[in-house]
């Protein structure tokens, strides 16, 4: 039974499915990533390496 | 101040816990200078034989497996923990959950890589490439890793940064990725403390190796060094990273992606067309957001280019990067068949695999330490220069490395396909191809003791770094208010965008996370377990015979010995179905040939012939020979000898466990063939020992190491050829 369902399957089918599928979901992110007025967001994250430090050290250790 | 503690404007206090990283970044500069000096002595060995030394616990096939292993996991690996325990710490703003994990984790792993040094060169060794290690310490690698997983969890609950920065999304995604990597690919049946065999077999067990082969490069080697680039490249630039849309992308499409690639080992192999096919494809796609990485992690410099000339902290990542990408081009390159089929199993894979390691993650982690020891011990660099030139002395090693694999992998990729006019091959010697390329093996040397000898600089220079550091240097406190959990909806309300809310939500995001990887595992491998119902692995034959017979208890024991002595590391068992292989082994490798191996051992490199049909080739005594001086069989073989076989006593004690553990695994053994295996190993010893002996070998050869091996090596391919021969 297994063996001929898999004898007779329609792999060319299902991987152009699959492809589009795919290829669906990653353009469906790269809109929803670039959406309109996030920037400002995305700038507040992309500091963050920087807010970690500075901006909340209230007792300095031994200057450099 | 107490650590945790809030005060009147509800602000907590705390420290980060640095202590823990100068531990591992120690760790780090200690096992890379071990793991370069490795290097450099296995690749002297290929140009010298001698260096061999002709002792077991020096000999190329188990220090080649201890290079590998140090590189990896313990140069990369305490760097990569470095990073994670110093970066997460600032990114959430709190100290790590527990330092009584962090100091388990840190002497966990440290105890782990010594455990692998001594076993690795004592010969103990599961023969599965970068999953050499045996049973205990694969379970203690889980427990250190569970406890590493667990500090860095409950960090991420005790953080006072509602958001989780792009650095940390692939630090979560190397952990549970590892974590099921690890376990899946080293389920095994004990035979006794030291010995194992895998529960997969033969392409089965090939398929699961470099899926896990291929993903400990993407999630070991890759995603966390990519989450130290999205850190350490800003703060060194000092400005954040180029497109944080990017980096969403990025991360998305890579963790989705690379999972599916591993089959890209496999190319040509007895594994099923389509799953060399979809490892292809994947490996391709692969492409994009490996790039998307590379740019976001170079367009960081913008506007500050100039401070390449002085800084070598940048200098060391942006060439780091750029490694990277080069690399992330060159393997899926590779990966096209076409082009496999030249570039398996030669020295391009190895300048490939160094492009990865001594470039990407080598000089991110250069690039990381230099960053790093100033600020942790609150200090200068102590020299500049120092640094600089250990920049160049790197790069040019590193240069000189590559470009002679290059030229040495494909000199040996055309030699060994070269046909002549009459259409036989035009090199029908191996060793032809070997010697051509042995000058080509003393310039990677040169290369390789370039890049050794940048790494001394280094360790200089942080010595006296660190030696110039106040001795009691006060610890920083920090200030944040306190996160307090939102409901869901409250989640959803403030951040209104569902990337947004999941970076919100760590736990929903790791899940996201394992499914990713998961779907690509599951469509590859999941049909290999119901190869059984639809497969006839091994038909029967005319005269009623099984066409493929379990190995007898010495030929087993003699496979164990292959293994134990890593000659996969130099064969290969795969003759791939294409008109030169052919020609040079014989036929093409199926898949039911190997369906009692565990573990495999198709191999992945051909520093010497492929040996899947060598049994019968030769009569024993050339074995013998060969095994105990290669050079007296194959003028300019630069095989190393192994002496010590002829004169090991073959130990047989466990055999009868070994075939249980088989039996229990699917091997078709009787009870006969179990109570008998020793009687009848010492009956097959003696009768190959008397065929020696006729040739003038000394007495008492039934009872060495050596009879078995020859065993195993008369068995190859017997199976599926008609040479006559013992």
């Amino acid at each position: 039974m297994i063996r001929e369902t898999l004898a007779h399957y329609p792999y060319g089918t299902l991987s152009g499915v699959g492809m589009l599928l795919f290829f669906a979901v990653f353009l469906g992110a790269v809109a929803w990533v670039c959406r309109r007025r996030s920037g400002e967001f995305y700038a507040r994250l992309s500091a963050l390496p920087f807010s970690s430090e500075a901006e909340t050290a209230i007792e300095k250790g031994n200057e450099k | 101040m107490l650590k945790g503690a809030a005060d009147t404007a509800g602000l907590e206090h705390f420290k980060y816990d640095d202590a823990i990283v100068k531990r591992f970044v120690v760790a780090t500069v200690l096992w890379g200078f071990v793991a370069f000096l490795a290097g450099v002595l296995i690749a002297t060995q290929l140009a010298s034989w001698k260096l061999n030394l002709g002792l077991p616990w020096t000999s190329f096939g188990r220090l080649r497996p201890l290079h590998t292993n140090a590189a990896i996991f313990a140069f990369a690996g305490n760097a990569v923990f470095a990073g994670i325990y110093y970066s997460t710490q600032r990114l959430l703003k709190a100290r790590m959950f527990s330092d009584a994990l962090s100091k388990f984790h840190f002497w966990g792993w440290q105890g782990i890589i010594v455990a692998a040094a001594v076993t690795l060169v004592l010969g103990f060794t599961t023969g599965k490439e970068y999953a050499e290690l045996e049973w205990p310490i694969d379970i203690a690698i889980a427990v250190v890793w569970v406890a590493f997983g667990v500090n860095f969890f409950g960090t991420l609950v005790r953080r006072r940064e509602r958001h989780l920065y792009v650095s940390i999304w692939f630090y979560i995604a190397t952990i549970v990725t590892v974590a099921i990597l690890h376990i899946v690919n080293s389920v095994s049946v004990p035979v006794t403390f030291w010995k194992s065999y895998p529960v997969y077999a033969g392409v089965q067990d090939a398929l699961v190796q470099w899926w896990y082969g291929h993903n400990a490069v993407a999630f070991f080697l890759t995603t966390p060094f990519l989450g130290l680039m999205y850190y350490f490249m800003p703060k060194a630039a000092e400005r954040p990273v180029y497109s944080y849309r990017l980096s969403i992308i990025h991360f998305w499409s890579l963790v989705f992606i690379y999972i599916w690639a591993g089959p890209h080992h496999l190319l040509y192999t007895a594994l099923p067309e389509w799953a060399q096919t979809l490892g292809m494809v994947f490996s391709v796609m692969l492409i994009a957001p490996s790039w998307g990485g590379m740019i976001n992690g170079l367009l960081t410099l913008r506007g500050a280019w100039d401070r390449l000339r002085t800084d070598p902290i940048l200098k060391f990542l942006v060439a780091g990067i750029t490694f990277y990408g080069m690399a992330t081009f060159e393997g899926p390159m590779m990966s096209i068949k076409s082009v496999n089929l030249l570039a398996h199993y030669t020295d391009w894979i190895i300048a490939h695999v160094h492009a990865g390691a001594l470039g990407w993650n080598g000089f991110i982690t250069f690039g990381m330490i230099y960053w790093l020891v100033p600020r942790l011990w609150k200090t200068e660099l102590y020299s500049v220069k120092l640094a600089t030139a250990h920049f160049w002395l790197g790069f040019l090693g590193i240069i000189l490395y590559m470009a002679s694999m290059y030229v040495s992998g494909i000199t040996q990729g055309l030699m060994w396909r070269a046909l002549d006019g009459s259409g036989r091959l035009a090199y029908p010697d191996f060793v032809e191809t070997v010697v051509r390329i042995v000058p080509l093996y003393w310039v990677r040397m040169v290369g390789g003791l370039l890049f050794l000898s940048g790494s001394v600089l280094m360790i200089y220079n942080l010595w006296l770094t660190i030696a110039r550091a106040p001795k009691e240097a006060k610890e920083e406190v920090f200030a944040a208010p306190a996160l307090h959990p939102l409901p869901v909806p409250a989640l959803i309300a403030a951040d209104r965008t569902p990337h947004r809310m999941l970076e919100g939500l760590p736990m929903v995001f790791t899940v996201l996370s394992v499914l990713a990887i998961l779907v690509g595992s599951f469509i590859e491998i999941a049909p290999s377990f119901l190869a059984h119902d639809y497969v006839e692995a091994n038909p029967v034959r005319a005269d009623g015979q099984r066409r493929i017979k379990p190995y007898t208890g010495l030929e087993l024991s003699g496979r164990d010995i292959y293994v134990r002595e890593g000659c996969y590391v130099c064969h290969s068992q795969m003759v791939r179905p294409t008109q030169a292989e052919t020609l040079r082994y014989g036929t093409f490798s199926r898949a039911e040939e190997s369906v009692y191996d565990r573990p495999f051992q198709w191999g992945s490199k051909r520093t010497g012939p492929d040996l899947a049909r060598v049994g019968g080739k030769y009569p024993d005594f050339w074995h013998f020979r060969h095994m105990a001086d290669p050079r007296e069989m194959v003028q300019g073989s630069i095989m190393p000898a192994y002496p010590w076989l002829l004169k090991d006593r073959l130990d047989l004690s466990s055999l009868e466990r070994k075939l249980k553990v088989m039996r229990s695994l699917g091997v078709p053994y009787s009870d006969h063939d179990i109570e008998r295996a020793e009687v009848e190993a010492r009956a097959q010893a003696l009768e190959i020992a008397r065929g020696l002996e006729s040739s003038g070998t000394p007495q008492g050869m039934h009872e060495k190491e050596i009879v078995a091996l020859i065993a195993y090596l008369q068995r190859l391919g017997r199976d599926f050829t008609s040479r006559s021969g013992k």
